[in-house]
Order: structure tokens, then C-alpha cells, then sequence
């Protein structure tokens, strides 16, 4: 009895480890091709064995993104773009979590509401209007007061990072968290004569760490990584992300899939990095934001 | 909450009424009436910058496309005011149907199968299960891919000249199908590069809802005799039901938009059956360049969503009021 009721488990463990070995396959192979790729060079990409490793690496495509695809420009755009938008956005929605979590203000619970709402706003359908209202920024790009005459916003760094300054999520994500810190240390420090504003900076910010490097990393990837928004509002390669530089670099160099490869790689970098080293944090982040519903 | 306090204690006043109230001392008067407005400041200022900040990218972008929806504007031309006739034009728009069904498709197959597998990966790697973390590492690490670099992977992998699908199946004797040059194909050929990208993601949250069904209650069932699939039946998924709609509702909203897919990988093509309607809306906007008649498109899609997530929100925040 005893034994083949050990047996069995050992059956279902194994099988187990059967199916998500496979599953696994699916997942990995992919990002797999796509390293092994770039390091062959173009011609035995698309003519030599698919499945061979290549006889000695060949970095030839990395320098290659760089020297003809202009892939340093477009880092540097990247970069700009997320790591301004990302400070913006923490700081706002950090600031308004607590505000929705600690204060007590009419129509609280309405512009929560509110907030929860614009969550549900489809981005890609307000990438048009939003287009149009940096167009007629007063003042910007050569508009007169009236916001024509000029390109307002458009092909500009503030025009690039408009829509990453603030995120409903991050205002969600940072009001629950603050919930969950007792209420007595704010009250504490506010008989000591703290007005909100120092209980927030010197009483609950040191305590949100764990908030902040999650809504860091979230604007992050999510700037860093958005694709239509910069396809509309940058008009030339000087302002192209590497999201857009590399569609434009794989539209102009068809079939140099070693370089294309490499390109699609340097394009992701840096959210892999985050990815490696922030798993811990953006994981926790996923299971309070949806885990609890 | 001395702030709260002071407002709940000053709120039924006007300050008018204040005045009139000669038993309340002048200067606790003065220091209540002080409290509350700076009440209000600071609430100002904690949530003020948040809220600006989500009218200019949210609420003033779905006001002006509401307004160019019903024009004919054209960039750089003039906004003429047209009614209703870009939405009765929309109604006849073939492309713009076909773009619709195709999206609809997209985000039925993409999450309704997606969520099953999400699911089902999700009850594989959690519990006592040696080895779990390696193999929820490596299906989570495609969120560490862009949308973008995934389709130009993928574009690869699809390749019919030399790319590596095709070269297994060729290997194994088998004439791989054209997965983005045929019509039928390119959809489920698309639906396949999102799961890859995405079930990751859904999985985590799917996984820290069954590791948050409260150990007890299943264990009460198995006691009671209960089988492993009668348990997750009627134990597991009831309590998971929050976090599987949430699932259902990001990732359907997600999809709902779907547009770098098609642009890179298929350009809308083959025969329009990857066109989804934001790339429609994309091109009628910055290609055609008939801003008036994309902003109706676009607003279409918009009331589709809200519409959803209007429902879903207060379907959520049901038990997110403030203890």
C-alpha cells in the first residue's frame, strides 16, 4: 500500500515535470533562436543550418545596429524618455496614493473612482486625440496662442513622455499599499506638530520602499517599451525610441536577420536587466494588483 | 485622523453660521475653521498633480476626439462640421468591419484560451512541487521582451526562407504552412506570438490567488473525501474568481488594442485578415490622413471599452472602500 502510494506520487511528480518541460520549450526557445541568430552573421542566417550553433561567435551585428541602424540615438532618446517619465510618474502617483489612503476629503471616494476609470481607457484609441492635443499646445513648436500655426508638442522629449507622467495603476498600487501601513504612526508625528505633507516625507516614504522600486520598475518597462505613441509623435530617426528605430531598422534591412536579431535584442536590454534583478519586486507588484482583486 | 477630525467637526458649518455661535470660543473657532481648509490644500496638493495630470492625458483626449468625430478635418486643413456622417460612413466601412472581427477574434482566442492556459500553468507550478521557481522563471521571461522585438523574434521565427520553424518541421518531413503569408494562418499565427509574450504575466497573478486560497478549506474537502478535481471545482476556482476576472478583463482590454503585432509582423496582411482596428485607425489617421473620420473609429473603440469598463470598475471597487 505504502509503496505504491509512493509510487504514484513519484508518477504524478515526474509526469509533471514532463508537461512543463514542454511548456518551458515554448517560452524559451524563442528568445533562444533570437540570441543564437544574432551571433551568426547575415549570410548563414538565411542560408546555413537553422539548427547548428555558429562554428565562433560573431559580434559583427551588435556593432552593426550601432554603426548603420544609429541604435545610439535611439538609446539615448529611450532613456530620456523613460527615465524623466518614470521619476514624474512615481512622485505624482505616490503622492496622490497617500492623499486617497490617509486624507479625508469630500468626493474622495468619486475621483478614486475616477482614477480607477481612466484604467479602463484604451491607450491606443486616445493615441489620436492626445496626437491632436499636443499639436495645439499653446505657445510650443512654433503655435500661437491659440495652439496653431506649429507642431506644438510633436517631435519633442516632453511630446514623447506625455502619456507615461502619470498611470492609474500606479496611483492604485501605491493607495493600497499605503492602507496597509498603521495609521497611529502618521497621528503619532502629527501631535508632534508634522503637517501632512513632512508625516508623508518623513514618516511614510521611508516606510514604502518596497512601493517605490515596484512603481519605478512598472513605469519603467511600460515607457521603455510602448511602441505607438512614439510611431506617431516622433517625425524623424533623431527622435525615434528603439522600439520605433527598430521596426524602421527592419523594414530598411529585410532579410539581415543576424543584424535584425541583434537590434531586437539591444531594443529589450535594459527591461531584462530590471527583469533579472527586480523579478522579486514586480511579481509581488502583479500579486497586489490582481491577486486580491 | 486629526485632519478628518477637524473637517467632520467643523463640516455641518458655514462659516456664517460660525459667527452667529457665540458659545464656541473665538480662537478654537478660528483654529477649526484654519484646519479645514488647509484640509482641503493639502488634499489639493497631494492629489491635485495626479489628477491634472490624468484630465490632460485622459479625459481632454476623449473630449477632442469626441469633437473631431463629428468634423472633416484633415491635418493641416480646416475642421469642418460634418454630424453624424463619419459614423454613418464607418457603418459602411468593409475594412473597418473586417478590422472589428478580426480584432474581436483576436482577443476571443488570444484570452479566452490564453486565461485556460494562464490557468492551468498556474495550478502545475504552484504548491509542493520541486523545481517550480525554474519553470515560472522561464515562462514569465518573455515579459522582459518588448511587444516589438517579440514580433520582429517572431517574424523570424515564421520566416518561410530559412527561418526555424520551418527548418524543424522540414527536418522531420513535414512542408511547413506559411504562417504569415496565409490568410488563414496569420491570425492564429499572431494569437501564438501573444501568448508567448503574455501568459507569463497572467499566470504570476493567477498563481498568487491559488497560493491565497486559505489552506484549511482545502484541506477540510480532502478530509471529507473529496477528489483533486472536485476540490478545485468547488474550492479553488470560487475563491479565485476575483483575480480570473481580472485576467479576463486587463488582458481582453489589452487585446482590444492590439496593433504592434500586425504592423510589424504582417502590415494588416495577408488580405486584411490581420488588420485590427487600431491599425485601421492608424492608417486612415497618419496615412490617409482623414483625422475627422479615424476619431470616430477611435471613438468607437472608446465606448466599447468604456462600456466594459464601466461595469467592471464597479464591479471591483466593491470592498476597496477605505477601512
Amino acid at each position: 500500500m505504502i509503496d505504491s502510494a509512493s509510487t504514484r506520487r513519484r508518477l504524478r511528480t515526474g509526469g509533471r515535470h514532463v508537461v512543463a518541460s514542454v511548456i518551458a520549450i515554448f517560452f524559451l526557445v524563442p528568445i533562444l533562436v533570437a540570441i543564437v541568430t544574432s551571433l551568426k552573421t547575415n549570410a548563414s542566417a538565411l542560408t546555413g543550418d537553422v539548427l547548428a550553433l555558429p562554428h565562433h561567435l560573431h559580434f559583427g551585428s551588435y556593432s552593426a545596429v550601432f554603426q548603420l541602424g544609429g541604435f545610439g540615438t535611439f538609446a539615448k532618446v529611450s532613456a530620456i524618455v523613460s527615465v524623466v517619465s518614470t521619476a514624474i510618474q512615481v512622485f505624482v502617483a505616490t503622492l496622490a496614493g497617500y492623499g486617497f489612503a490617509r486624507l479625508r476629503f469630500r468626493g474622495r471616494s468619486v475621483l478614486f473612482f475616477l482614477v480607477l476609470l481612466t484604467l479602463m481607457l484604451p491607450p491606443a484609441a486616445l493615441a489620436l486625440p492626445l496626437f491632436l492635443e499636443m499639436l495645439h499646445v499653446p505657445f510650443a513648436g512654433g503655435n500661437s496662442a491659440t495652439g496653431s500655426g506649429g507642431i506644438g508638442l510633436l517631435n519633442s522629449y516632453p511630446g514623447l513622455m506625455a502619456p507615461y507622467l502619470v498611470s492609474g495603476f500606479s496611483i492604485f498600487l501605491s493607495r493600497q499599499f499605503f492602507l496597509t501601513l498603521p495609521a497611529e504612526l502618521g497621528e503619532a508625528a502629527r501631535i508632534d506638530g508634522c503637517n501632512e505633507w513632512m508625516v508623508f516625507w518623513r514618516v511614510y516614504r521611508p516606510l514604502a520602499t518596497p512601493l517605490l522600486v515596484i512603481v519605478t520598475l512598472f513605469a519603467f518597462q511600460n515607457a521603455w517599451v510602448d511602441f505607438l505613441w512614439p510611431l506617431i509623435v516622433a517625425k524623424g530617426p533623431s527622435l525615434f525610441t528603439l522600439q520605433v528605430g527598430l521596426s524602421s531598422f527592419q523594414q530598411e534591412f529585410t532579410a539581415q536577420w543576424a543584424d535584425i536579431m541583434a537590434a531586437a535584442i539591444i531594443a529589450s536590454l535594459p527591461i531584462m536587466a530590471i527583469f533579472i534583478f527586480g523579478q522579486r519586486y514586480l511579481k509581488r507588484g502583479i500579486a497586489w494588483s490582481g491577486g486580491r482583486g | 485622523m486629526a485632519v478628518g477630525k477637524a473637517r467632520g467637526a467643523s463640516a455641518p458649518d458655514s462659516p456664517g453660521q460660525a459667527r452667529s455661535v457665540p458659545a464656541v470660543p473665538r480662537t478654537a473657532r478660528r483654529h477649526v475653521l484654519r484646519r479645514r481648509e488647509d484640509s482641503r490644500l493639502t488634499a489639493f496638493g497631494f492629489v491635485g498633480p495626479a489628477m491634472v495630470l490624468l484630465a490632460l492625458v485622459y479625459v481632454v483626449p476623449t473630449i477632442i476626439d469626441g469633437i473631431y468625430s463629428i468634423t472633416k478635418y484633415q491635418l493641416g486643413g480646416r475642421a469642418g462640421f460634418v454630424g453624424g456622417a463619419n459614423y454613418a460612413a464607418v457603418v459602411h466601412d468593409s475594412l473597418f468591419w473586417q478590422s472589428a472581427v478580426n480584432t474581436v477574434l483576436f482577443a476571443v482566442l488570444t484570452v479566452g484560451l490564453g486565461t485556460l492556459f494562464a490557468l492551468g500553468a498556474a495550478l502545475l507550478l504552484s504548491g509542493t512541487f520541486v523545481g517550480k521557481g525554474i519553470y515560472r522563471f522561464i515562462i514569465y521571461l518573455p515579459q522582459s521582451i518588448s511587444f516589438a522585438s517579440g514580433a520582429v523574434i517572431w517574424t523570424w521565427l515564421y520566416n518561410s526562407q530559412n527561418g526555424p520553424i520551418d527548418a524543424v518541421l522540414e527536418r522531420i518531413g513535414i512542408n511547413g504552412p506559411a504562417w504569415l503569408t496565409d490568410p488563414h494562418l496569420a491570425l492564429i499565427s499572431i494569437v501564438l506570438m501573444s501568448w508567448w509574450r503574455d501568459i507569463g504575466f497572467y499566470m504570476v497573478v493567477l498563481i498568487a490567488a491559488v497560493e491565497g486560497v486559505p489552506y484549511p478549506l482545502i484541506e477540510a474537502a480532502r478530509v471529507d473525501g473529496a477528489s483533486r478535481l472536485r476540490v478545485l471545482w468547488n474550492v479553488t476556482l470560487p475563491s479565485i474568481r476575483p483575480a480570473m476576472l481580472f485576467v479576463v478583463l486587463t488582458w481582453g482590454l489589452g487585446a482590444l488594442q492590439m496593433f504592434t503585432q500586425s504592423y510589424i509582423m504582417t502590415d494588416g496582411g495577408p488580405v486584411n485578415s490581420t488588420y485590427t482596428i487600431v491599425l485601421k485607425i492608424y492608417t486612415d489617421a497618419f496615412q490617409a490622413l482623414h483625422l475627422g473620420y479615424a476619431a470616430s473609429e477611435a471613438f468607437i473603440l472608446l465606448a466599447v471599452c468604456m462600456v466594459i469598463g464601466f461595469f467592471a470598475v464597479r464591479w471591483f471597487s466593491r470592498g476597496l472602500e477605505n477601512p
